[in-house]
């Protein structure tokens, strides 16, 4: 079978065999793997205990005031650029934090993607699902990480931090609403966390007791599917309820909660250590205001200002606690921005180059990939696709991204099929 | 049973036997009715394929899930009892007869066709209180379907009073490859989406020429900014488009418009004269031939025989829970229908009734397919009883509109929801103290647009933790987090469910006799007569305590609305 | 309300016959332009790393147009090329703070990594006095005593540093208090107070010789809190006295939460000094979304702005007693003006300009400088 490599939509794979999901079907319904389990299997099952943590600077992040600076050029802005932790790399002075980890880094500078649409929501889903939103919508790497690493847990798989005023947005696609962000806006609790006055702790105990109880006598002589995966979604929100306290991040120590500082991206860098120290697999923390068509320069000063010490910090903390092993980190943008500098000191969308990074769990880092020219306006070396990164992203914590998922009674390639993982990045 | 079906089918086959000799549209009147012609198709692969077929269903199940599939609610208690009660009969025929001529029917079709045709997009140029307004008078007034969806493909929202129509298009921005795509999906059931690169790499039908030969209809259009601001479509004069394969890119093609296979004429106009008006900036253009009312005319009609066999396993899909195609948009021959016969027999059926909804639901309804219980018949087990036999009534989610219907009227909370409304709009109005602004409209007008927007805003938060993915179908059933605590602990649901205001919880503290407290209970809420067990547990709870009874029954109100029984459609 | 008028002095500028006559080139965006007191040189800070000096005299007046009725030719042919521009070379990084010493002699520069350079800046080679790094971060703005001994600065590090001006690095006073960076700071002409403004439209009033807060000014209208995004917009981009200190001119943008994308509405805000009270809100003809940034006082008496955003750029007029502008002169190019100042003949005025060009335009209807007379001297 022929694949047009800009055509990859769920139509195309409804013929398509893969042994790998087939067995692994198999494997989870038995339940118990012992000696007969498929290498392949054994390494898929070793992965479930790795844990993803996402940075998502929601507008575009400047390449040039971050991680791909060029100073005293044309097109670089007024900003020097500083050296780091690793001897011949640097990174924008707006980023000195950042800067004394970048052995923890692996910096891809010669990130790309073509025919992206114009708005901000179509790129940034080009980024997290690596296709071309046009074909969509295909999940989210969150939601991917839920159901590939997390599926079996009680904890939600994918937790997802943001600024105040952000909703729940249905990411999951066809993994399902089970696998959709748990979205924590302004990184408070969840929506409808707490129990209604009425109900008081013991009540409560006895509505969910009686709930069940009717759920049993209805499910007896009927297909369970359904009331399976709505039971469950009860046993979640009581466990939830239950741990409501996951989400205070007031809990953690004042002096971190100093270290990490009080602006909100700061709480939310302590709370994503705080949720991946409780187990929860996925956490994505999104910091806004990065789209800067005007004012460029006093913007990444006051955002990056923001970012830089805590996401620092939080790497470094992880690392302490030796979670960096298994814990990959990305740190995501949808486009970057342009050389030229607009008339209100701005930088427009820009998606022929910009800059990704990562670290942790299965990464080569304390280097860079890729390299753009002397003032930045188009990619010397090793161009990297988005669609390449999304393979990456599973690969580093040993999925497969060229296994399938199960859409009903179809099979669907995880990553794009034309796209393979970037080796260089993998450890 | 058996013996019954062997009997039906042979005066079924004789009657075939007579439409295939006669081919006038008399003929079908002497088919037999579309009920027994379904449960023929689908009993008899039971047969073939050995499935064990489940029981009829009980009444109570029956009301509940054709009240629901056809007005979009569950009953209340008192129609519940009623119906249960009732010795009559023809009480299931005439329930149906009576739910398909009430206004919910009309109401539940429009927001069916709304989520299936709009997907559950944002509005921009027409609402969805328009739109929907416009589909329900359509079905109010029995419109054919044919001539509803010719309406929507040949809409320029020009015209006032089918400006709701040309929603379709407009809110998909005139984007030509959606339109191609959602065209193909919707109306004909072919997602020709990778068929617009090359030919389809898995579906040897869908060719590449069919997805261009669609577009030539919509390529020439766009929208156009009325001086009155409002967005209009205008059309430019297109006779075919060139394509190339993207395997081949030196090798163009050219196809005028065609539907699947078949290539439509156009006439000719010599150069200069092709417009009624010419496209310029500041006038919409016009051409003396439209593509679109071409394709407007042209796919809703029997000639088309994709668009009735679609419409027929969509609206199957609704009752069934699944259709004989599944997905609905994948038909072709790589994933062929569970019932092939079936579906053309609906097809045709459809066709046959001059696309008359109304008809075509009162037959699925009627099918004793449609009227089997879900329950899996004893001894058997689930997995001997595929989706796609019908063997088993297929349980379906209730929809975010379904939903929040059925809790009000389970919580008897109607007149908690109007008061709500009323506090709202008073704090809203106290704010804004130019409360005569919009002096034109009558108080009547305003105040009612002003209650649905409110009403409008509740219903909007069940769909945001229910609904679908914008552009995406309303998918299967699927249990989420963000659900059951919504379900559990949101104020919109837990403030229906403590007595006050007359509701459901305030009616049953104030009832003595605790076996009666537990059949209103279970009527309001699951449609049905409490078992023995369910009215002694419930019978325990209450009787520990008098004092904490109001609580107590709010728990058990709660447990039930919670409940799976009540999430589903079963 | 009036239509808003402004009537010429005799002999004086007069607003309304505004023209271009003459582009100074360069090739990456111009932050900040000032002219020498005696009218020889026009210094401009810019997008590079680099302060900026025109001679004048070498540079070509632009062809005005020979009959009256006939459209004029844009852009204007310069009558002959040249360009006077020399280099000055010390800061490392672009330089947006430019003031020049009433003595003519030497002029301050600061840059966006906070480096502060004094120049002698009428040598045929200027070379730098002394240079330090005066703030951590950038300078954003720059201002010299009336009597020359101190220079103040303002920069994102959220304080104003005032130092003398006879050596490196000595500092006179510093004023702490601003929560956000410093946009601006500025001398009242009698030299004793000292005034600066910040992002979010707070004008502090220090006393020059003992560093203290003397009051706050509410300029808070030019900034704007997006609820939405979450983030500041705005701030003060121009600050200015009138000749006699008795009025104050802010200028930036107002208007409604738009996002970060959106400067809002280009303004000037008058304030009587005495009082502090605002006296006018000065606006354009008609709403732009723009931002005002460089802002004069005419010794006519008139008050003249430079602004725009990417959508159009402008100079805009006012009289004190009205709020809109009595003209506005709309740039042939799609960018804001930077920073505008008036030449030591009060009849000319110097534009920075985003497209690396600064362009002086006459503020008279008849030519001062014929283009002839440049010839003979080039």
């Amino acid at each position: 079978m022929n694949f047009d490599p800009s055509c990859s939509s769920t139509a195309h794979l409804v013929s398509r065999r893969s042994m790998l999901s087939n067995m692994l079907a198999g494997a989870a319904g038995v339940g118990a793997l012992g000696q007969l389990v498929h290498p392949l299997v054994a390494k898929e099952i070793e992965a479930k205990k790795k844990q993803v943590l996402i940075f998502l600077l929601n507008g575009g992040l400047s390449q040039f005031e971050s991680f791909d600076p060029k100073p005293n050029t044309d097109t670089g802005g007024p900003f020097r650029s500083i050296s780091t932790a690793v001897p011949g790399i640097h990174f924008s002075e707006l980023m000195p934090y950042t800067a004394q980890i970048s052995d923890k880094l692996a910096v891809v500078r010669s990130m790309f993607a073509e025919k992206v649409p114009g708005s901000h929501g179509g790129a940034r889903e080009y980024v997290v699902t690596g296709r071309p939103p046009q074909q969509g919508p295909y999940p989210w790497i969150g939601p991917v990480y839920s159901k590939l690493l997390a599926d079996n847990v009680d904890l939600p798989g994918n937790i997802h931090i943001t600024p105040s005023r952000w909703g729940p947005r249905q990411d999951a696609a066809f993994l399902g609403p089970r696998h959709a962000s748990l979205v924590l806006s302004g990184g408070k609790p969840p929506l409808n966390v707490d129990r209604p006055t009425l109900f008081d702790k013991e009540l409560d105990d006895t509505r969910y007791k009686l709930r069940q109880i009717a759920d049993l006598r209805f499910s007896q002589r009927r297909r369970t599917a359904y009331t399976e995966a709505y039971q469950s979604s009860y046993d979640q929100a009581a466990q939830l309820i239950r741990q409501k306290e996951l989400f205070d991040v007031t809990k953690e120590s004042e002096k971190d909660q100093l270290r990490y500082g009080s602006h909100d991206v700061g709480r939310h860098c302590l709370m994503a250590r705080r949720l991946l120290e409780k187990g929860v697999t996925c956490v994505k923390v999104t910091h806004n205001n990065y789209d800067s068509h005007m004012e460029n320069f006093n913007f990444h000063l006051e955002q990056l200002g923001e970012f830089d010490q805590p996401f620092a910090t939080l790497m470094q903390d992880l690392d302490d606690r030796g979670m960096l092993d298994s814990t990959l980190v990305m740190l995501v943008t949808e486009f970057g921005r342009t050389p030229t500098i607009q008339p209100d000191n701005g930088r427009d969308h820009w998606p022929p180059n910009w800059s990704v990074v990562l670290g942790g769990c299965g990464i080569q880092t304390g280097g860079v990939l890729g390299a753009t020219n002397d003032n930045g306006t188009e990619i010397v070396d090793r161009p990297v696709h988005v669609g390449e990164m999304f393979h990456t992203y599973l690969r580093a914590v040993g999925l497969d991204p060229t296994a399938t998922h199960q859409v009903g009674g179809n099979k669907v390639p995880i990553g794009a099929p034309e796209r393979s993982a970037v080796e260089e990045l993998l450890s | 049973m058996v013996s019954g079906l062997t009997d039906r089918c042979t005066t079924l086959l004789a009657s075939v036997f007579v439409a295939l000799n006669v081919t006038s549209f008399q003929a079908f009147a002497e088919e037999p009715p579309l009920g027994e012609l379904i449960d023929h198709h689908i009993d008899a692969a039971l047969v073939e394929r050995n499935i064990p077929a489940a029981e009829r269903s009980s009444d109570a199940e029956f009301l509940r899930r054709v009240t629901l599939d056809l007005t979009g609610t569950i009953p209340d208690s008192a129609t519940a009892r009623e119906f249960i009660e009732s010795s009559d009969p023809q009480k299931r025929e005439k329930l149906i007869d009576q739910l398909l001529s009430s206004d919910e029917f009309a109401t539940q079709m429009a927001v069916v066709f709304d989520v299936t045709l709009m997907e559950r997009r944002p509005d921009n140029y027409v609402t969805t209180p328009e739109w929907r307004n416009y589909l329900a008078q359509s079905f109010a007034e029995n419109k054919l379907l044919n001539q509803l969806i010719a309406e929507i493909l040949g809409a320029d929202g020009v015209d006032e009073k089918l400006r709701p129509a040309a929603k379709f298009y407009l809110d998909r921005a005139v984007e030509k490859d959606v339109l191609v795509r959602d065209i193909g999906r919707l109306f004909l059931g072919i997602d020709l989406q990778c068929a617009q690169c090359h030919d389809h790499p898995d579906i040897d039908d869908y060719l590449h020429q069919h997805y261009h030969g669609l577009s030539v209809f919509v390529a020439g259009s766009k929208t156009f900014k009325q001086p009155d601001g409002k967005f209009v479509l205008q059309e430019v004069v297109m006779r075919e488009v060139e394509f190339a394969s993207v395997f081949d890119p030196e090798t163009t093609k050219k196809t005028g418009p065609r539907l699947l296979d078949a290539l439509m004429e156009i006439p000719d106009f010599p150069e200069g004269e092709e417009y009624v008006e010419k496209p310029s900036r500041t006038v919409r253009s016009v051409p003396k031939f439209s593509l679109r009312k071409l394709l407007a005319e042209r796919l809703p009609q029997d000639e088309t025989p994709e668009f009735a066999r679609n419409m027929a396993n969509r609206l199957w899909a609704m009752m069934m829970g699944r259709g004989i195609v599944h997905p609905l948009d994948m038909h072709h021959s790589a994933n062929p229908p569970s019932h092939p016969e079936l579906l053309s027999a609906l097809g045709q059926n459809l066709a046959a009734s001059k696309y008359d909804i109304k008809s075509f639901l009162r037959g699925v309804c009627l099918s004793n397919t449609y009227q089997r219980s879900s329950l899996i018949p004893n001894k058997a087990i689930a997995e001997q009883l595929p989706a796609d036999s019908f063997a088993v009534a297929n349980m379906k989610g209730l929809s975010p509109e379904q939903l929040f219907e059925s809790l009000l009227v389970s919580t008897q909370a109607r007149a908690l929801l109007e008061k709500q409304i009323d506090d709202a709009i008073a704090e809203e109005s106290a704010a804004t103290t130019e409360a005569n602004a919009e002096a034109e409209k009558s108080d009547d007008d305003k105040t009612k647009e002003e209650r649905n927007k409110h009403r409008s805003a509740k219903v909007a938060e069940f769909v945001t933790v229910f609904g679908s993915v914008p552009g995406q179908p309303e998918g299967e059933f699927a249990a989420s987090l963000p659900q059951a605590l919504f379900l559990a602990n949101s104020e919109t649901v837990s403030d229906w469910v403590p007595a006050g205001s007359g509701n459901l919880t305030e009616r049953l503290v104030e009832m003595d006799d605790p076996a009666a407290i537990a059949e209103e209970l279970f009527l309001s809420v699951l449609s049905r007569i409490p078992e023995a067990e369910e009215t002694q547990l419930v019978m325990e709870q209450l009787g520990s305590s008098d004092a904490d009874r109001p609580k107590t029954v709010a728990a058990l109100v709660w447990s039930l609305l919670a409940s799976a029984e009540f999430r589903l459609n079963h | 309300m009036d239509e808003p008028k402004y009537v010429p002095k005799p002999d004086g500028a007069d607003p309304v016959a505004t023209r271009l006559v003459a582009e100074l080139k360069h090739d990456r965006g111009i932050l900040a332009c000032k002219y020498d007191p005696a009218n020889q040189f026009l210094f401009a800070g810019a997008r590079d790393y680099f302060v900026h000096r025109w001679d004048l005299d070498k540079e070509p007046v632009l062809e005005p147009p020979t009959d009256p009725k006939k459209k004029p030719r844009y852009p204007p042919v310069p009558a002959a090329p040249a360009d006077s521009r020399l280099e000055m070379v010390k800061h490392q990084s672009w330089v947006g703070g430019l003031s020049l010493f009433s003595d003519g002699d030497r002029l301050a520069t600061g840059d966006f990594v906070g480096q502060l350079v004094i120049w002698s800046g009428r040598a045929s080679e200027p070379k730098p006095m002394f240079s330090f790094e005066a703030h951590k971060g950038s300078i954003r703005k720059v201002a010299v005593s009336p009597d020359g001994k101190l220079v103040a600065t303002a920069g994102n590090d959220g304080a104003v540093r005032v130092w003398h001006t006879d050596a490196a690095e000595k500092l006179h006073q510093e004023m702490l208090g601003h929560d956000c960076h410093v946009y601006h700071v500025a001398f009242h002409p009698d030299g004793k107070g000292l005034i600066s403004a910040d992002l979010k439209g707070v004008v502090k009033h220090w006393d020059v010789e003992s560093g203290k807060l003397i009051r706050e000014i509410d300029a808070s209208q030019l900034h704007t809190y997006s609820v939405k995004y979450e983030v500041d917009v705005g701030g003060i981009r121009g600050m200015t006295f009138n000749a006699d200190g008795s009025q104050l001119a802010c200028a930036g943008a107002t208007g409604e939460d738009k996002g970060i994308a959106h400067s809002g509405d280009g303004r000037v805000l008058l304030f009587d000094w005495e009082s502090g009270n605002l006296l006018k809100e000065l606006r354009p003809e008609k709403k732009e979304v723009c931002t005002a940034w460089g802002v004069q006082f005419h010794p006519d008496g008139f008050i003249v702005a430079s602004g725009g955003s990417r959508t159009g750029g402008f100079l805009w007029f006012w009289t004190p007693e009205n709020d809109v502008a009595f003209h506005q002169l709309k740039f042939r190019q799609r960018a804001p003006g930077f920073d505008v100042d008036l030449a030591p003949d009060n009849k000319t005025l110097a534009v920075a300009d985003h497209d690396g060009t600064v362009r002086l335009y006459e503020m008279t209807a008849e030519a001062i400088v014929e283009p002839a007379k440049v010839d003979a001297k080039t």
